[in-house]
């Protein structure tokens, strides 16, 4: 085991390695670099020559070679500096610490909400299949999927604020923006979120709830199964202590994917509902090409794939000890 | 070039007397008649009381500025909330009352002074001196005096570090002016020709930016020639850069004109940075120091701050309109939108005024005159193809299916009260005439077409245009929607592609756009003289899709680009001149000269004209016109004061308990 | 419980079964057809499926009119078909002509019925020309309301029927989106098996490289796409190239269950016996492994359905979604994401949404049909 583990940390190093260059390459992919994005957000007072705007690429040092910029970042990057976000004129680790967690807060409450739903529903879909409220859960699963995040989102603004008062405008109702931080500002944040958990929430919760209803109805018609009710095993202890361990695979199969998900999954819903998360951090920084700040955030989503990736091998091999690795 | 002499020296006497004289009458701003007691907020009140700030004489200059309230004089109190989408402030500009060098009376022309009591011109025009106003002081209580524009020409603009080159607006015939400072309340450059435009520059964009750099006795900690290398070094690290430039930058961030991070920044704005955008809200209170007053002699902004909530989506920004969250949105709004606004409006205790913009044509249409394909290069050079496009668009559609049956057909010209403004020139070949544009197709040649009726090039492949839209505007995708049929209406076959604003820059910038859609702004009096964006190819920063090439071969001095011939480069010219020009009759007829080759060359295919633009305001707020303009020419509406607007009683009733 | 199934005695690969109330030999295949038939819902999904493709199929034909084609009513409610005028008398199918005003205070166009214009419905009515398959031209239309119009969904901003626009967005969403969803689900499931099946230095080298495509943004890669597919191809094209990179990216999540699955099974008998007799990784793979996660298949194929035609407002947000004049669902739900159009238009989003839940629905109840007559267990 211990050199399982050794073995594979290497592995993990190496991974995250490659994947930094290649996530550096890929952010370059876009026709044009920052300095493009930059003078795409000033406007037509803002007269810059192009004397300056080349002065401005050898500033931020775009006109050297990509593999002295790769070098220039990862070198730092080793040493704990991040670098600083052109677009922010702040230093990454600065962005970070003030989006992070926020980003947590709404993730992991979401993750576990998606969970505690969908398992058990799943669950009861699988062993009622055809009821009444397996159809139902059917019906309200697909409206949750086929209707856009977005849409989503606008629909339940608008009845949360035109039919319960609710407040459109993100984090804070306006008796506590200006307030400081105090139990009562905590818990009308709380609040305010509850709507973003349950909009991110829905369409996970739809999705993980027809795959584990899926793969428990594949592991309900095997042999074993039949073997041990014809042992009289009571029904939901039997379902509960094979089918449902193995069923569960999926869920854990992908489970490392939730982790990096957790910091960059949350775009649509954070931009919607005004959340100051790290996705749509990712997004800008993406799209305008602020290249450390970009990368960094990758990079640390690649530790997290890895690591997440890592966690569900094991937790598979717990799981159905059928497995060996 | 000039060969008036005798009459622009004559001008520039007049012209210089004319800000002294501005300046002493004070239209509407006043010099105090008296120094008498001076009122005060009560949150300013009580800390003086507490002894943690000075009386308010002392914080107000020996005589402040009086500003004639737009109405009736206020009550302290209230807050503005307004919203920003994507980090995009151009709506937040005038929020806080951009203070610039010299700035725009509320009649949205005539420059008044402001930071500056006066300037003239002398030395046969080439010299221009500013004359600051004496006992300002920055939001933390130090003096504001021309040593700070001696730090900023001398430290930030010419250095090199930090300023990759001088700022270009400075520069005259390719050469940076010299700068003396002449006593602590004066300043003045030489030109080698003079610099016509610079009033205007310093009461627009450019005079609202510098400020950012004059707080000398803040900024000196961070710049390596006030500060001993081994301490700065320090302060660089301390705060995770890496270099001194990247520090100062931090420090001085300014977005949309006002400090954004750094809240020890100090300001000259009304509003100084009090919480800076964290959970994508920030707040902005009441600048103590704020050297303005009403004539009751109470110390001005009458709102106690600003809540500014950055949005990452307009939808969002106008749900939260709607539902009565906000009371101060006036520059992006978005004009489909109207009917929601309209309809919330008593519930959201918000009013939704009319006002106009500096657009003459909400949205040009650009055909790349220096396009790669050499067929469409010389289609696009023709124009009679570019007649045909302009008459094959049904103008009236455009006002009826998206602008709610408001606006004209109209040219990109300049908006109506313009002087350089002709009517039948903006009106030219506005007319919706299928027919007539399927005859001038054939009169150019292409006459023949493929089975899906589309004309074929003179090379056999069928005639495709390419429009790259920005994804962020909604408005040029539905024209641009509307467009694919009028074009497929005279046989010309058109593809729409959005592209994020981003990469629009960078295909604009490689000549790789064909045929380009930007909304057709800053197409007023106090925009045009220095920044013809669409009617004259300089600036290759802007959006100017149809010469961008003949732009970059301006600004680079013949090394990049492509250089103009004819028409576009008697424009240029045109230009050229308008800058070093102060006769006022010399002036227009430029101005007009460039609207006539426009109109002749069709460089802009304008749509509709007059389409207002939906402002919200919150329902008691106070001292802000019924009937306005709002526009990036005007750096949003900022000339109307904001300083001197109050919510009646003190509160916006929307206020949520 | 029936007679057939309880008498099923079925092995391992399904072998053939004697059903006593039949009593004479029939086929694997044919049985399976006899027990979905027992299914009816998925019966019905799968004639709802096959009509639903009949009418796409026949879009321009099943439509009113163009999806582009304009009218002067814009942002027009949904028509209702009536029977009986105001006095109740009987005057056969049609619908009351829109009376149109401009709302004084908000500038928003108003509509009610005007009961003085009465438009008959009628089958087989001439209109606008369109191809039929592309292979003949016509103006016949299933129906219409000749003199008059017919918007029995409602219009748009640029006053376009919408049930013509739903008919012919579900030509994209029904068959450009479907192919990609199965090509990412056949890399999933093949490249998770091998991975699963083989283990060792294999599967670490696919397992990095899966990790490695979850981990890079995707955002850079749809711009560079974007940029970089030719203008001169048709729209169609345009997002089918680009539909097609997705599926090489998001193979990634079925072939970690895949491989997960996988991996417990391939210690079981009866893929040692395949192997024992020699057959091949992807007869393994398909015959006996896949078949084993046919609920996964299933599931994984109905979430990506939605995913696919939802996905694209997501790529039209970059700007690399489908274009104008092209409709699809996924482009029609995009138009509706506005707040205007919750507010006052609501058949702008519902139809389109309708469509999509009842479609997936469809192929959710055709799968678990075909999955329990398929799977020789099933009761």
């Amino acid at each position: 085991m211990l050199a399982y583990l050794m073995h594979r940390s290497l592995q993990m190093v190496a991974t995250v390695f490659i994947i930094s260059v290649i996530a550096f390459l890929v952010i370059q992919l876009p026709p044009g670099d920052f300095v493009n994005s930059y003078l795409a957000t000033l406007s037509g007072g803002d007269q810059i020559t192009q004397d300056a705007v080349e002065a401005l690429r050898a500033q931020f040092g775009l006109d050297d070679n990509l593999l002295v910029q790769y070098w220039r970042w990862i070198s730092n990057l080793l040493m704990g500096n991040f670098g600083i976000s052109f677009q922010y004129q702040r230093t990454v680790l600065d962005l970070l610490e003030e989006r992070l967690p926020l980003t947590l807060a709404i993730t992991i409450p979401t993750a576990l909400f998606v969970y505690a739903l969908a398992v058990p529903i799943g669950i009861y879909s699988a062993v009622r299949q055809y009821s009444v409220l397996d159809y139902t859960f059917t019906f309200v699963g697909f409206i949750g999927l086929a209707i856009p995040n977005f849409l989503m989102a606008i629909l339940l603004i608008y009845v949360n604020s035109t039919y319960f008062g609710g407040n459109v405008a993100g984090l804070f109702s306006p008796e506590y923006e200006l307030a400081p931080w105090s139990v009562g500002r905590v818990l009308d944040m709380l609040s305010n979120l509850s709507l973003a958990i349950l909009i991110i929430g829905l369409g996970g919760t739809a999705a993980t709830m027809r795959v584990m209803r899926g793969m428990l109805l594949d592991e309900l018609s095997q042999a074993y199964v039949e073997t041990a009710r014809a042992k009289g095993l009571p029904e939901w202890k039997l379902i509960l202590k094979y089918p449902v361990r193995v069923a569960i695979s999926p869920v854990l199969s992908t489970i490392g994917f939730t982790l990096p998900h957790l910091v960059s999954g949350t775009e649509i819903t954070a931009t919607v509902l005004n959340l100051p998360t790290t996705g749509p951090l990712l997004l800008n920084a993406v799209r305008s090409q602020d290249m450390f700040l970009a990368a960094s955030i990758i990079f640390i989503l690649s530790v997290l794939t890895v690591i997440g990736t890592f966690l569900s091998d094991l937790l598979l091999v717990w799981a159905d000890p059928r497995i060996r690795l | 070039m000039i060969d008036h002499t005798t009459s622009t020296r004559r001008r520039f006497l007049q012209l210089g007397g004319a800000g002294a004289a501005v300046a002493a009458l004070g239209l509407p701003v006043r010099q105090a008649a008296a120094q008498s007691k001076y009122k005060e907020a009560p949150a300013l009140a009580k800390l003086v009381a507490d002894g943690k700030l000075p009386p308010v004489e002392k914080r107000l200059p020996p005589t402040p500025v009086v500003v004639e309230p737009m109405t009736s004089t206020g009550t302290y109190g209230g807050h503005i909330r307004t919203g920003i989408i994507q980090n995009r402030g151009f709506q937040a500009r005038s929020a806080w009352g951009p203070e610039p060098i010299l700035r725009i009376a509320r009649d949205g022309g005539t420059i008044q002074p402001n930071l500056a009591e006066s300037w003239s011109y002398s030395n046969n025009g080439r010299t221009f001196t500013l004359v600051l106003r004496k006992g300002i002081r920055w939001s933390d209580g130090a003096p504001f005096d021309a040593r700070g524009f001696e730090f900023w020409w001398n430290h930030i603009n010419l250095n090199k570090q930090i300023s990759p080159a001088p700022m270009a607006q400075f520069i005259i015939k390719g050469t940076v002016p010299t700068f003396r400072l002449v006593d602590d309340h004066t300043v003045e450059w030489t030109f080698p020709e003079p610099h016509a435009n610079l009033p205007a520059l310093l009461a627009h964009g450019v005079g609202a930016t510098i400020p950012r750099w004059l707080p000398r006795h803040y900024l000196e900690q961070f710049h390596p020639a006030f500060t001993d290398e081994a301490a700065l070094k320090k302060r660089v690290a301390d705060a995770g850069f890496t270099s001194w430039v990247d520090l100062i930058n931090n420090r001085t961030n300014v977005q949309w004109l006002m400090p954004f991070l750094n809240t020890d920044m100090p300001t000259l704005l009304p509003f100084r940075l009090a919480q800076p955008m964290r959970q994508n809200l920030l707040v902005a209170d009441r600048n103590p120091y704020y050297w303005k007053v009403d004539p009751d002699g109470r110390q001005l902004p009458y709102i106690d701050d600003i809540i500014l909530t950055n949005f990452e989506s307009a939808e969002i920004r106008d749900a939260a309109i709607a539902a009565g969250e906000l009371n101060w949105v006036n520059t992006d709004t978005t004009f489909t939108n109207l009917p929601l606004y309209k309809e919330n409006a008593t519930k959201g205790h918000y009013v939704t005024r009319l006002w106009k913009t500096s657009r003459a044509a909400e949205h040009t249409f650009m055909l790349n005159h220096t396009a790669k394909d050499p067929e469409l290069r010389k289609l696009f050079n023709d124009i009679r193809f570019k007649k045909a496009l302009s008459i094959a668009i049904d103008r009236q559609m455009i006002i009826d299916t998206i602008y709610l049956g408001y606006g004209k057909p109209a040219q990109l010209q300049m908006i109506p009260g313009s002087r350089w403004r002709d009517d039948t020139l903006a009106k030219q070949d506005t007319q919706y005439d299928p027919k007539g544009a399927n005859a001038l197709l054939d009169q150019i040649g292409l006459t023949k077409r493929d089975s899906q009726k589309i004309r074929l090039r003179p090379d056999g492949k069928p005639l495709r245009l390419n429009l790259d839209v920005p994804v962020d505007d909604p408005g040029s995708v539905a024209v641009g929607e509307l467009l694919i049929e009028f074009l497929r209406e005279v046989g010309i076959t058109m593809n729409v592609r959005s592209v994020a604003r981003e990469q629009v820059r960078a295909l604009i910038d490689n000549n790789d756009m064909e045929f380009g859609v930007w909304i057709g702004d800053k197409c007023s009096d106090t925009m045009f003289p220095h920044s013809p964006e669409w009617h004259v190819p300089y600036l290759t920063t802007g959006w100017n899709v149809w010469g961008m090439s003949y732009a970059q071969w301006y600004e680079s001095g013949g090394k990049r680009g492509e250089a103009p011939t004819g028409d576009v480069k008697r424009v240029q010219d045109l230009f050229d001149e308008m800058q070093i020009t102060v006769d006022e009759a010399r002036r227009l007829a430029i101005g007009k000269e460039i609207m006539q080759l426009n109109a002749r060359n069709l460089w802009n295919i304008g749509d509709v004209g007059e389409v207002p633009i939906p402002v919200i305001l919150g329902a008691n707020y106070v001292n802000y016109p019924e009937d306005g303009v709002t526009s990036f020419d005007w750096l949003g509406n900022h000339h109307y004061n904001v300083e001197q607007t109050y919510f009646t009683g003190g509160a916006w009733s929307g206020e949520r308990k | 419980m029936t007679a057939e199934a309880t008498t099923s005695e079925i092995g391992d690969e399904g072998a053939v079964a004697v059903p006593a109330a039949v009593g004479k030999v029939v086929s694997p295949a044919r049985l399976t057809w006899w027990k979905f038939r027992r299914h009816r819902l998925a019966v019905a999904s799968l004639v709802f499926l096959i009509a639903a493709y009949l009418v796409t199929l026949f879009a321009s034909f099943v439509s009113p009119s163009s999806p582009s084609t304009r009218s002067r009513y814009l942002y027009a409610p949904p028509q209702s078909v009536h029977l009986f005028d105001k006095d109740g008398t009987f005057r056969g199918p049609f619908v009351y002509g829109y009376r149109m005003s401009r709302d004084p205070k908000t500038m928003r166009l108003v509509y009610a019925d005007d009961p003085s214009r009465i438009f008959p419905l009628a089958l087989f009515v001439r209109g606008e020309t369109h191809e039929v398959l592309g292979l003949f031209e016509t103006d016949l239309h299933l129906f219409g309301a000749p003199g008059g119009y017919v918007f029995l969904a409602g219009t748009d901003a640029f006053g376009r029927d919408m049930l013509s626009r739903l008919l012919h967005g579900a030509q994209i969403s029904l068959s450009v989106g479907m192919i990609s969803v199965l090509l990412s689900l056949v890399l999933g499931l093949l490249i998770g098996g091998v991975s699963g099946l083989f283990g060792g230095r294999i599967d670490t080298v696919i397992q990095r490289i899966i990790e490695a495509i979850i981990a890079i943004p995707t955002i850079p890669l749809w711009l560079g796409l974007a940029a970089a597919v030719p203008r001169d191809w048709p729209p169609v094209y345009q997002y089918f190239a680009i539909l097609l990179v997705l599926s090489l990216v998001s193979w990634t999540s079925t072939a970690r269950v895949a491989r997960g699955r996988f991996l417990a099974l391939r210690e079981q008998d009866f893929v040692t016996a395949a192997r024992v007799y020699g057959a091949g990784w992807f007869r393994i793979i398909a015959r006996h492994l896949v078949p084993n996660l046919m609920s996964y298949v299933i599931v994984t194929l109905t979430l990506a359905i939605p995913g696919i035609i939802i996905g694209e407002t997501a790529l039209s947000f970059l700007g690399v979604g489908l274009k104008p004049p092209t409709v699809s669902w996924g482009v029609l739900l995009q138009e509706a994401q506005k707040i205007q159009t919750i507010t006052f238009y609501p058949w702008l989003w519902i139809g389109p949404a309708a469509c999509v839940v009842s479609i997936v629905l469809a192929f959710n109840f055709l799968g678990d049909g075909a999955r329990d007559a398929a799977d020789p267990f099933s009761r």
